[in-house]
């Protein structure tokens, strides 16, 4: 189980101090999808960032605690919590443009995740790395390739490969699918939930599109201002809050 | 009101619009759905003027349109996608509305401003808006600024290219209903852009549907709704709206 605890993240600006992440508590089980919804500025990739560890000045992690099956992460060492990204947290970012390494072949990028972390040899982390390319859907004699002759809804597959490369206990999905078309998403969506089904990690899935969210995740939990407004499976049959029920009229209105 | 025959455009080998051909009666609200790459802001640039067509016509009000003149601006318009880059950052809010009237000549420079300031109200902005920078700005007030622009030398004609795809979609809401009435206010023409069908539905009449540069589908939203006659339109509506 993954849980956070009272966590509030903070960005220092000249004299004024943005609460990104305020007092925020959520919990998340192997195996279950948790949907991380809120509009621009909410707050919900702060929290990602936070649990990876990977908030950088004028950032900080001010208080609260990120437990990973009871352990705290943010009382690991830089180098404990190196052994822990990638591994057992791992995520994936929403453009698939810009997250890939553009001199390196995707073998090398989804190899180079297996080698350190399961200290295999070059020639099994590359033969690893091609099983993955298979699970993705990508043929894997294109492992030599390089990201620009890629697609961006293959490019997101790969980065998906990557990611799950290790066996991840978590996977933090922010907006995955926001940079691709409609017909894209829908396949790389149903790529993401298959392979949680076989693999059974737990998911949060960022994202401020409501419509993907309700197809998607089994749990929400709806941010605004870095707070938490409203959580649970409710949400979108039975919004409990204003600011939650307005959301929801507007993608009522929208996509009804 | 504007008719589109025949458009070509290649870049290179790459033919972007193939025999591109449909009309826009006055006051309607024609939707253009398509995913990226199919042809639909290379069109948009194309009716502009902004690029030229390899081959083809365009007719407004039964003439051939006449790109070599700086007039057409006054009647077609166009609102971008992006409100953090359609702005330049170094002007005041109020200036950026103005600045096409003083181009155009269409009023003296004395009575620029007060007409800026009816254009604010307008797309419900506050006379407070003239004098700020577009980074004190929210994304839906500067799409809002964008519209005013457009606005400030009396289009009839406007192309509204992905106008809310980058904002939350409670403001996406709000910026549509802007639209709607300012269409019906003004009695103005639309052709909108966009990769979201529900967006489409939720302010034209009717919607043509682009794969690859060609039109797979051209008809009323609520009959492409129901029962769209081309199975790439199907898939779109089913990823889209399902």
């Amino acid at each position: 189980m993954l849980q956070v605890k009272t966590l509030s993240t903070l960005f220092y600006k000249d004299d004024s101090i943005i609460k990104a992440v305020d007092d925020f508590s959520f919990y998340i089980e192997k195996g279950e999808t948790l949907g991380l919804l809120g509009e621009s500025g909410s707050g919900k990739s702060t929290v990602a960032l936070s649990i990876l560890r990977l908030i950088s000045k004028p950032g900080k992690i001010v208080s609260g605690a990120i437990e990973l099956d009871g352990q705290d992460i943010l009382k690991l060492s830089d180098k404990e919590i190196i052994n822990i990204r990638g591994a057992k947290l791992s995520m994936i970012f929403q453009d698939p443009f810009s997250s890939l390494n553009p001199v390196f072949t995707i073998g090398d990028q989804i190899a180079e995740t297996i080698s350190l972390h399961q200290k295999l040899s070059k020639k099994e982390s590359w033969r690893k790395a091609k099983e993955m390319l298979q699970k993705v859907q990508i043929d894997p004699d294109r492992i030599r390739n390089y990201p620009h002759q890629f697609s961006g809804g293959m490019r997101q597959r790969v980065m998906i490969a990557m990611a799950l490369s290790c066996q991840p206990e978590f996977l933090i999905a922010d907006e995955p699918t926001t940079a691709l078309d409609v017909t894209i998403q829908e396949g790389v969506l149903k790529l993401i939930k298959d392979l949680q089904r076989e693999l059974g990690f737990g998911m949060i899935f960022i994202t401020h599109n409501f419509r993907i969210a309700k197809k998607v995740c089994d749990r929400f939990c709806v941010m605004q201002k870095g707070k938490l407004v409203e959580e649970g499976s409710q949400v979108f049959n039975k919004p409990q809050k204003p600011y939650t029920k307005k959301l929801v009229d507007c993608m009522n209105l929208l996509y009804a | 009101m504007l008719k589109i025959k025949n458009i070509n455009k290649n870049f290179g080998r790459l033919e972007v619009l193939k025999g591109i051909s449909f009309e826009i009666k006055r006051g309607e609200s024609l939707g253009l759905l398509g995913e990226s790459g199919a042809g639909k802001s290379t069109l948009a640039r194309i009716i502009l003027g902004l690029i030229p067509k390899d081959s083809g016509d365009i007719f407004l009000n039964g003439q051939p349109v006449d790109y070599s003149i700086r007039d057409i601006r006054k009647i077609f318009q166009i609102i971008f996608q992006d409100p953090y880059t359609s702005l330049n950052p170094k002007i005041k809010i109020g200036e950026a509305i103005g600045e096409p009237i003083l181009i155009h000549k269409i009023l003296p420079k004395n009575k620029i401003r007060q007409k800026v300031e009816e254009l604010l109200s307008l797309v419900r902005l506050s006379k407070e808006h003239y004098n700020r920078y577009p980074h004190e700005l929210s994304g839906g007030e500067r799409q809002r600024v964008g519209i005013a622009r457009a606005l400030s030398v009396g289009p009839s004609f406007l192309i509204l290219d992905e106008p809310v795809s980058s904002l939350d979609l409670s403001v996406q809401i709000e910026l549509l209903d802007l639209l709607k009435r300012l269409k019906d206010e003004l009695g103005l023409t639309y052709l909108l852009i966009a990769h979201d069908l529900a967006v489409i539905k939720y302010i034209c009449d009717r919607v043509i549907v682009i794969e690859k540069g060609e039109i797979v589908e051209d008809d009323k939203v609520d009959k492409v709704l129901t029962s769209p006659s081309d199975a790439y339109t199907k898939k779109l509506i089913e990823a889209g709206l399902g």
